[in-house]
């Protein structure tokens, strides 16, 4: 059933996979949330003060309720057929990032101001 | 000639609406499996895709794929949803052709499935990174690699078994 051809590529599959997940995470480990609202920062809260605490609430196309706390951020609620952004659950430096895709919101920790930029260059 | 055109258009047509159905039935069944990762499916829609590469030129693979996801998007999603679903379907398919074409009797349709599926979340994912302007979402990539190895498999073997039952039925010749 299966050929050699086949095996290859499922190799070389998983090679890459692994190859982007040890990649150095720059953005990981940061103290900084940003917020985006159709690809423009919306808001910038730094994360550093651990029992800072913020409830932020977004109206698009549809709501994203957005909660800062413990120096991190989730998606508590979202009103978009899917809420795929929900269940992407709280941030840690691993998972450093979680959109709301119908609503063109996202959030994601950086460690530092121009990072996102560089990457973005 | 202008009888194989007709034909042509028809079977496409057909294969179209196959693949709107299937990418219904995809999102009902995805939904039902809990898996909590955003996004997932097993995109039993690209049971057509894959058929279409087997046995058609690429032109009329895009304009098929083109189409599922224009209409697709149409009754749900919107314009993101269609630039996300165009981006992964495209790359899927350019994609396949090319393993298909550079590796020959050496690859099976599991194989071409696999590469597919990958490169459709690879094309999702980068479409997603420029909608967003967020770089950090390549970090989702490695995991939904590892998930389009059994998603790539499931439909590759399903279509390994049933294509050449179907090719029979259509009279098509493997392209």
């Amino acid at each position: 059933m299966f050929k050699r051809g086949d095996i290859i590529i499922i190799i070389a599959l998983i090679v890459c996979a692994a190859l982007i997940y040890i990649a150095p995470t720059s953005g990981s480990g940061g103290d900084t949330l940003v917020i985006t609202v159709d690809g423009k920062e919306y808001r910038r809260i730094d994360l550093s003060d651990k029992n800072y605490t913020e409830t932020i609430e977004i109206d698009g196309k549809y709501k994203n309720i957005i909660e800062v706390k413990d120096g991190s951020a989730s998606f508590v609620y979202a009103d978009c057929p899917d809420g795929d952004c929900v269940k992407s659950g709280v941030l840690s430096p691993r998972h450093n990032f979680a959109a709301c895709l119908p609503n063109r919101v996202s959030i994601s920790v950086i460690s530092d101001d121009h990072e996102l930029d560089a990457l973005a260059g | 000639m202008e009888k194989s055109k007709t034909r042509d258009i028809a079977v496409l047509a057909i294969l179209t609406t196959l693949a709107l159905v299937l990418s219904l039935f995809d999102n009902l069944l995805s939904l039902a499996i809990p898996i909590p990762l955003p996004g997932f499916k097993i995109g039993v829609a690209n049971l057509v895709t894959l058929f279409l590469v087997m046995y058609f030129p690429l032109p009329k693979t895009l304009c098929v794929v083109f189409l599922r996801c224009l209409i697709s998007s149409i009754y749900s999603g919107g314009v993101t949803v269609f630039l996300i679903s165009l981006a992964g379907g495209v790359l899927s398919v350019l994609a396949m052709y090319f393993i298909k074409n550079t590796l020959k009797d050496n690859v099976s349709q599991i194989g071409i499935s696999i590469f597919g599926a990958a490169c459709h979340n690879l094309g999702q994912v980068l479409m997603v990174i420029l909608l967003l302007m967020s770089p950090s979402y390549i970090f989702y990539l490695p995991i939904l690699i590892i998930v389009s190895l059994a998603t790539g498999f499931i439909i590759g073997f399903v279509g390994l078994k049933a294509y050449p039952r179907i090719a029979v039925f259509t009279k098509l010749a493997p392209h």
